[in-house]
């Protein structure tokens, strides 16, 4: 069942025009995004996230229309490339800040910040602070504290492209399962046609604010068009 | 909660209500009163006055020399402790930057008890070193920090290539440093042609005035405040043409988030690094060191003769007003740096950064002028002039935070907001547990800054309140007045203690800052 619906979707921005007809993600799926610099693959992701006003259209999320409610009222959570961990924060308090905010008792939430170290496997580094942790250690910690919350819909600006090979490869299928088995939706911005290929169900390929096709990871990769290929291999 | 975008942005745009209100009322509105009185009584016969033609000639002529040295020892410095990375670099960074801190007044009394004691250092000798040493750590931070800053793409990919150091160095690293070269110029420049102390106590006769002294006699000796406008005016107007060079330029600068410790310039030898080390530090230790040291040699001694209530008096009213400057200017600046980077474009950013870096490109004096022109009431009042030193001293505190703040701003960034907002942070939450956090050294070197500048300012004491207020730096000036040198030194010894204290703790917080890569 279709979990988040995304129609009509306009957004304006400094002259630069997103248009995008309907789009649906299931529970436990992950929608690719793909597309070459300035396509508007951030601009859709921001607009999700309420940091950009939409001009028209409609986004819902799990039966509520978030369009019009402020970003921090959307339960849209936000990974990006870098992880931008909060200072002076230990790994623990980085993860649990949502959770915080949620106003869950102490108890809980220090439970819940644990469960998520190991998923992660990050159990070691739960006292260290931001500044302490490698690349790869710090966006999973990002990567926690964005599903941490539990909310229905997790936006990923290119998480794995800072990453080295290996990493990113267990970052992949960490981030994979991790969505299925919570029953989140999640949109995926990548260049990257393997993080597409690993993690995605369905991809939208943009360019110059526009869809240019929209369909299965395994349709496209059957019955690719030129112009597909062509930005896939960009 | 329904939200409408634009009504937010509308509230928001309270964040930039306090710094055009102050800045407005005690800057641009003077100064603009000031500028209209200037072309209304404008003369020709103002440029028909040879000494006058002599005097600006003179001014714009040994600025332009003490930018260009101050430029090449800048350079030179940084060079040496960012690329060849000389033991003690960082203590003489630090040194450095503590010496253009330090108020012209201690200077000059420093290169008197020093070189003075040595050679006659009035005229042109008196002046280079002043203003060298008061300036050469403009172009130490500026092109320091770029040189460590910069991409370093281009520079290894040359060297791979084969083209040999010194090309690379000339073809690409250069071009990349040029606009903080430039920038540290304009600026040394600026301050050399505004500067009063240096010439008033180094300069040695009417050969050596410049404006600045030409503004301070019409004001203070021949209370002619029609020629003071005049030459306000024209200080005003090379502050202005100078201020918008500067400003194109501040919109190439960027911060690179990943710096690199590749070092392509170092020497092959260790033993040509350790002659670049002894040689830095012999440089710093004749033209730096030995001014201050001399002060401490002749300032520490018998103190029977000093005033000790007068003293704590003196340090307590210091300390008031340093207070008062500081909050005053971290309220003003923090608002609106904090709605620039964290609502607005990139492009609009550097677009309003204009207004908190204008007051630096007049002189103290013209803004005091300024002021008591518009508002002539406040040297009547006690608490009135008290204000009026206050307002006065923010206005130049205020372009000399915005750097620090800009650079946690800018270290911040608005992914880390967004991320809080998206997680349900309110406004407030996000302020108090993401950007105060993380801000808090920048602030806390804001503040340091603040308090160095104001404790040892005297100009605008001068102007509003000859003999009411009484703060360390003053009873400095009125000892050097009367060639009460001794009891100058003493005072200065104090002074400088507080402020050497002062620039140890921010130099703690900057290496706490530099050990946070995310």
């Amino acid at each position: 069942m279709n979990q988040v619906l995304i129609e009509n979707l306009q957004v304006n921005r400094a002259g630069f025009n997103l248009n995008l007809p309907s789009m649906s993600i299931g529970s436990g799926d992950v929608l690719g995004v793909m597309g070459q610099s300035g396509s508007g693959k951030s601009t859709l992701l921001q607009a999700i996230a309420g940091f950009v006003p939409l001009k028209s259209g409609t986004i819902n999320v799990f039966g509520n229309e978030i369009s019009r409610l402020s970003p921090e009222k959307r339960k849209v959570s936000l990974v990006f490339q870098k992880p931008w961990l909060f200072e002076n924060q230990t790994v623990l308090e980085n993860i649990s800040f949502g959770l915080k905010l949620q106003g869950l008792p102490k108890k809980e939430l220090q439970k819940i910040a644990e469960e998520w170290l190991s998923k992660m496997e990050i159990e070691e580094l739960k006292d260290r602070r931001a500044w302490e942790l490698s690349g790869g250690q710090a966006q999973r910690v990002a990567l926690a504290r964005a599903m941490a919350v539990n909310f229905p819909l997790l936006l990923l600006d290119e998480p794995f492209s800072a990453l080295d090979s290996p990493l990113k490869k267990g970052l992949r299928k960490l981030v994979k399962q991790l969505v299925r088995d919570s029953g989140f939706c999640a949109i995926l911005v990548s260049h990257d046609w393997r993080d597409i290929e690993e993690v995605c169900n369905k991809v939208l390929i943009l360019g110059d604010g526009k869809s240019l096709a929209y369909d299965t990871v395994r349709e496209l990769k059957q019955n690719p068009n030129q112009l597909v290929k062509a930005i896939c291999e960009d | 909660m329904d939200i409408d975008f634009k009504s937010g942005a509308e509230v928001s745009y309270l964040f930039f209500v306090p710094t055009f209100l102050f800045l407005g009322f005690f800057f641009l509105i003077p100064l603009g009163n000031l500028l209209v009185l200037g072309f209304q009584g404008f003369s020709e016969s103002i440029f028909q006055d040879p000494y006058l033609i002599y005097v600006i000639q003179f001014t714009y002529g040994q600025a332009f020399l003490s930018a260009l040295f101050s430029v090449l020892l800048g350079f030179f410095f940084a060079f040496l402790i960012k690329e060849w990375k000389i033991f003690g670099g960082k203590v003489l960074w630090r040194f450095g930057l503590l010496c253009s801190s330090l108020p012209s007044i201690i200077v000059a009394l420093g290169i008197l008890g020093s070189w003075g004691k040595q050679t006659t250092v009035f005229g042109w000798k008196g002046l280079l070193l002043g203003h060298v040493f008061l300036n050469f750590a403009i172009p130490l931070r500026l092109i320091g920090n770029a040189l460590t800053d910069r991409e370093r793409t281009s520079e290894l990919t040359a060297l791979s290539l084969g083209m040999s150091r010194w090309r690379v160095f000339w073809k690409i690293t250069l071009s990349s440093l040029q606009p903080s070269v430039v920038s540290s110029w304009i600026l040394a420049f600026l301050y050399s042609s505004t500067s009063l102390f240096i010439v008033l106590f180094l300069g040695g006769g009417p050969r050596f005035t410049t404006l600045e002294v030409a503004l301070y006699e019409a004001i203070k000796l021949n209370l002619d405040n029609g020629r003071a406008i005049q030459i306000a005016l024209l200080q005003a107007g090379v502050g202005a043409v100078l201020f918008f060079f500067y400003l194109r330029l501040q919109k190439k600068r960027k911060l690179e988030s990943e710096s690199s410790d590749l070092q392509f310039f170092a020497p092959k030898n260790d033993w040509m690094r350790r002659m670049g080390g002894v040689f830095l530090w012999s440089l710093a230790g004749l033209a730096l060191g030995f001014p201050l040291i001399s002060i401490f040699i002749d300032g520490v001694g018998d103190w029977s003769f000093l005033d000790w209530s007068d003293l704590l008096e003196a340090g307590l009213t210091t300390f008031g007003i340093a207070l008062a400057v500081v909050v005053l200017s971290v309220l003003i600046v923090y608002p609106y740096l904090h709605y620039l980077y964290q609502v607005k474009s990139e492009r609009e950013t550097s677009s309003w950064i204009w207004l908190i870096a204008i007051p630096q490109f007049f002189s103290s004096l013209v803004v005091a002028l300024a002021l008591s022109v518009f508002f002539p009431v406040v040297r009547e009042m006690s608490w009135l002039s008290c204000l009026a030193v206050i307002s006065t001293q923010t206005v130049f505190v205020i372009p000399l935070i915005q750097f620090p703040l800009r650079e946690g701003f800018l270290r911040l960034s608005r992914e880390r907001n967004w991320i809080a907002q998206s997680l349900g942070a309110t406004g407030w939450q996000r302020w108090f547990w993401v950007e105060l956090p993380f801000m808090r050294r920048s602030l806390i070197l804001s503040a340091l800054i603040g308090f160095g500048f104001s404790m040892g300012e005297v100009i605008s004491i001068l102007l509003f309140s000859p003999s009411g207020i009484k703060t360390l730096a003053m009873n400095i000036f009125q000892s050097m007045s009367r060639y009460r040198f001794q009891e100058a030194r003493a005072t200065t010894v104090i002074l400088l203690f507080s402020m050497i204290t002062l620039f140890g703790i921010t130099g703690y917080l900057e290496d706490r800052d530099e050990s946070s890569p995310h």
